[in-house]
């Protein structure tokens, strides 16, 4: 090969590897707008912004039911009688630590709320996605029943700070959105 | 390294397909003077797959509802993450993709790329242009415009011009007494899902038909006449490296050229998006003037320019299907215009001047001066087809040489 | 030959296409400059419509919180400003989010009007920079129609008062003191020009917004595309260059190789 040929092919392999590289650039800024577009929309964005509750005529032991992104949120505001019930968690309790729950990390007390009167959950049974029931009323579930949720679906059990049962088929605590307080009875609900 | 070879190995044994596909793309034997005219083939297979992705992506959020579809659209340029950049790539790519195929059957009338042995190659192309023109038809219906509702309901009514059945085939079309929301679910299922398909299986049939005879070239000579000791012809190269390569810097052209017009000019003067379009249907009120995207109105030109409605019909769709019989109406062994005789030439020009014409003629708004234009115009392009293979027979052409001329 | 033929072919393709933009309809010659940077003119402009147009004009391609957060107007949660959007923009329910409809009613509008007045989120597009700006500014007074204004842009009848009539600054009708069996309203000459352009530009300027609200990033991200698809382009170029030229060579230095 003539010392000519051997510049023509270096220069040709390093102008193909140039291209190459140019070129996988390019494709890779390519597929950015098509991936970009399956993240959530403006609009999806602005339905799923955080929505403001008025907690001024909930009564204590009143639950309501607001949606937020298509789930439903329970907002209970809690009477002295079951801030006490869950003082102290049940031994029962699969995560009374709430260690593998979905919870804020400032909702990781005892209460799984920013103010222990005030209880915000998802309202979706962690087993399936039912929507279980409020049962506040001692006694009403079963025997030494000292209020909560139960899940009519499967039968899985919650207590008043919406933490799970052992020995039911749902593995984690109700979940806990991103909420904060506007004003003493003013949610905004959603806020990451 | 070796694993992947291993790989590559166990799948060859089984399902030959990748390395069949990598050897035809590689070892392809193709002529060594192939120009300008050559880049379009590989541009219109980018182009397709362009509409096909950008479309995909457009489907995920488009309504083919009467009720949301102009919405959607909106919806897709506002609030979708880049959906406003997908959407100017397809409704570019739309246009881009006609001019390419446009030129690639410049480069087919050049070189006489339609005559033997290649008359089937050229008829599965035809019949690509006939779907790309459907395909096309039916897309621009979907944004739920002024253009794309008066649009289709001037071109399905062209249907019941048919003698006898004409009413009942228009309304079997459509499903429906006018265009409507009946017409726009179907017309979607057809562009998304049937003619692509379509569209698909006809491209892999144009590239074995063109493989199986192997490609024209600029001088109209057969290359395979000249074989060297091993069969490969003497003016090939092999297409990997030198045309894909080639065909690399062709598309990077293509595709500047591409996004200039995406990034600055996607209406494309009124051409590409055209302004009544931004206005929602509305079946109570037609626009002002109604015609076709650009890249129709050729055929558009002479259905108007013919007085009678079912015979402008059949002129129209004369027009397109003509094509069809190229192969047959050029008596002239010699294929490319290199060596044809200056009929041929002038011919050409005519013909390719009354296209241009009519196709201009074909956008605007028809006037007693411009309709004897498109008169003309649509004169001169049927007599190219009628007067060929009478010229043809008796022209004088140059000889034609044994080799490859340019490299 | 070859060369002959393709610049005649260009030449008189690119003159032929010049012809095509031109249609055979009246369009006012004036080119309307915009400055798609300019937020306080689209700011502006936005105040005037929803004073002056959003009574019988939708927006519905947008909504009330997209012009919230482009205008920047965030409250201390990091969601759109509730407050300005009720105070600027939303008069007709209380959802910020929801599209920017009117409140007048359909069949209310068909008695009125005759039809019901258009959406305008696309009118630039479907319209044109200037014909929308040719409207605004083509309203005369003209005592034979029965809303007492013509406009240049609508050869017979428009529907549509003259809206901004006292930002162009025409003098308050007064009625002629006249038999009763005539009713005609006097409208004296317009006064002052400058202010109204203004009006006008703004206007258009958030009009223009509405109609394509990602132009800016269009144009912005096109530089970038294109800078890098012409180097592409470029090298691309070479490439191809260097892998026919050492077909070339090889084939030169076979042919002199001497005997084979």
């Amino acid at each position: 090969m003539t010392d000519q040929a051997c510049c023509d092919r270096s220069r040709r392999q390093f102008l193909g590897r140039m291209s190459q590289f140019l070129g996988v650039i390019g494709l890779t800024a390519l597929s950015v707008p098509f991936l970009s577009s399956w993240w959530p929309s403006a609009k999806t964005r602005d339905q799923g912004a955080p929505i403001e509750v008025d907690l001024s005529e909930l009564p204590p032991g009143g639950l309501i039911t607001v949606p937020w992104r298509g789930k439903p949120i329970w907002i209970l505001r809690r009477t002295q009688e079951e801030l006490a019930a869950i003082a102290t968690p049940d031994p029962n309790l699969r995560d009374p630590m709430s260690i593998e729950s979905d919870q804020p990390s400032n909702m990781q007390n005892a209460h799984r709320s920013l103010r222990p009167d005030i209880l915000v959950l998802v309202a979706l049974c962690t087993h399936l996605g039912c929507i279980p029931n409020y049962q506040p009323q001692a006694g009403s579930v079963k025997k030494k029943w000292k209020g909560g949720f139960y899940c009519p679906c499967h039968g899985s059990t919650y207590d008043l700070a919406g933490r799970v049962f052992k020995g039911v088929p749902a593995p984690l605590n109700l979940a806990v959105p991103p909420y904060l307080f506007l004003g003493p009875n003013k949610l905004l609900i959603g806020h990451e | 390294m070796m694993n992947f070879k291993h790989v590559s190995q166990w799948f060859d044994e089984r399902l030959p397909i990748v390395a069949h596909t990598i050897h035809h793309l590689t070892s392809y034997s193709a002529p060594k003077n192939l120009n300008f005219w050559y880049y379009f083939g590989s541009f219109a297979l980018l182009m397709f797959v362009n509409q096909f992705i950008t479309g995909l992506w457009l489907a995920m959020f488009y309504k083919p509802m009467a009720e949301h579809a102009f919405h959607s659209v909106e919806t897709i340029m506002r609030d979708v993450s880049y959906g406003w950049l997908i959407r100017y790539m397809h409704s570019t790519g739309a246009s881009f993709f006609f001019i390419v195929v446009y030129m690639h059957m410049v480069r087919g009338l050049l070189y006489g790329s339609y005559k033997r042995p290649r008359e089937l190659l050229w008829i599965v192309g035809c019949l690509l242009l006939v779907l790309l023109i459907m395909e096309a038809f039916m897309g621009y219906l979907l944004p739920w415009g002024q253009m794309s509702y008066w649009g289709a309901q001037v071109i399905t009514s062209l249907f019941e011009a048919i003698p006898y059945i004409g009413p009942s085939v228009a309304l079997f079309i459509r499903g429906d007494y006018t265009i409507s929301d009946v017409v726009l679910n179907r017309f979607f299922a057809l562009h998304v899902v049937a003619i692509p398909f379509a569209f698909a299986g006809l491209i892999l049939l144009h590239i074995i038909a063109l493989h199986s005879v192997g490609s024209n070239n600029p001088d109209g000579i057969e290359i395979k006449d000249n074989l060297d000791a091993k069969g490969v012809p003497l003016d090939s190269v092999p297409f990997h490296p030198y045309y894909t390569i080639k065909d690399l810097f062709g598309v990077s052209v293509l595709l500047t050229l591409f996004f200039a017009v995406v990034f600055y000019m996607p209406e494309g003067g009124g051409l590409f998006l055209e302004a009544p379009n931004f206005e929602e249907a509305n079946p109570m009120a037609t626009p002002e003037h109604i015609s076709p995207v650009w890249y129709m109105t050729p055929y558009y030109a002479i259905l108007r320019a013919v007085p009678d409605k079912l015979l402008g019909v059949i002129a129209m769709g004369a027009s397109l299907l003509v094509w069809f019989l190229l192969p047959w109406l050029d008596r002239n062994p010699v294929k490319s215009i290199r060596y044809r005789g200056w009929p041929h030439k002038v011919a050409l020009m005519c013909l390719g001047i009354s296209f241009v014409g009519l196709g201009i003629l074909g956008m605007q708004h028809p006037s007693p001066v411009k309709t004897m234009l498109a008169r003309i115009f649509a004169l001169v392009y049927f007599l190219f087809f009628i007067t060929l293979p009478i010229y043809s027979r008796y022209e004088k052409t140059k000889p034609v040489p044994q080799r490859l001329t340019s490299h | 030959m070859q060369v002959l033929f393709r610049s005649i072919g260009l030449t008189l393709g690119l003159s032929l296409l010049s012809c095509v933009g031109a249609s055979d309809l009246e369009r006012p010659v004036a080119e309307v400059v915009i400055n798609r940077r300019d937020l306080a003119a689209q700011q502006r402009g936005a105040a005037t419509f929803f004073q002056y147009c959003a009574g019988c004009h939708s927006l519905k391609h947008m909504r009330y919180t997209d012009l919230a957060y482009h205008f920047g107007w965030y409250d201390h949660t990091g969601g759109a400003d509730q407050n300005m959007i009720f105070e600027y923009l939303n008069f007709i329910n209380d959802n910020p989010a929801s599209p920017i409809l009117t409140a007048l009613d359909p069949a209310h509008a068909g008695q009125w009007f005759g039809k019901m007045p258009p959406d305008l989120s696309l009118v630039i597009r479907s319209r044109s920079l200037e014909w929308v700006e040719g409207m605004l500014k083509g309203f005369y007074p003209d005592p034979s129609k029965t809303i007492g204004v013509g406009n240049h842009m609508f050869p017979s009848q428009i529907a549509m008062p003259h809206v901004l009539i006292e930002r162009e600054g025409w003098a308050p009708y007064s009625l002629i003191e006249a038999a009763p069996d005539h009713d005609h309203a006097l409208l004296l000459k317009p006064s002052s020009e400058a202010h109204y352009n203004q009006v006008v530009s703004d206007l258009i300027h958030f009009l223009d917004y509405v109609a394509e609200p990602h132009r800016l990033q269009r144009e912005t991200m096109g530089k970038y595309v294109l800078l890098f698809l012409v180097a592409l382009s470029c090298l691309n170029y070479l490439y191809y260059r260097s892998v026919w030229d050492e077909k070339e060579s090889d084939e030169k230095s076979y042919e002199e190789g001497g005997d084979h």
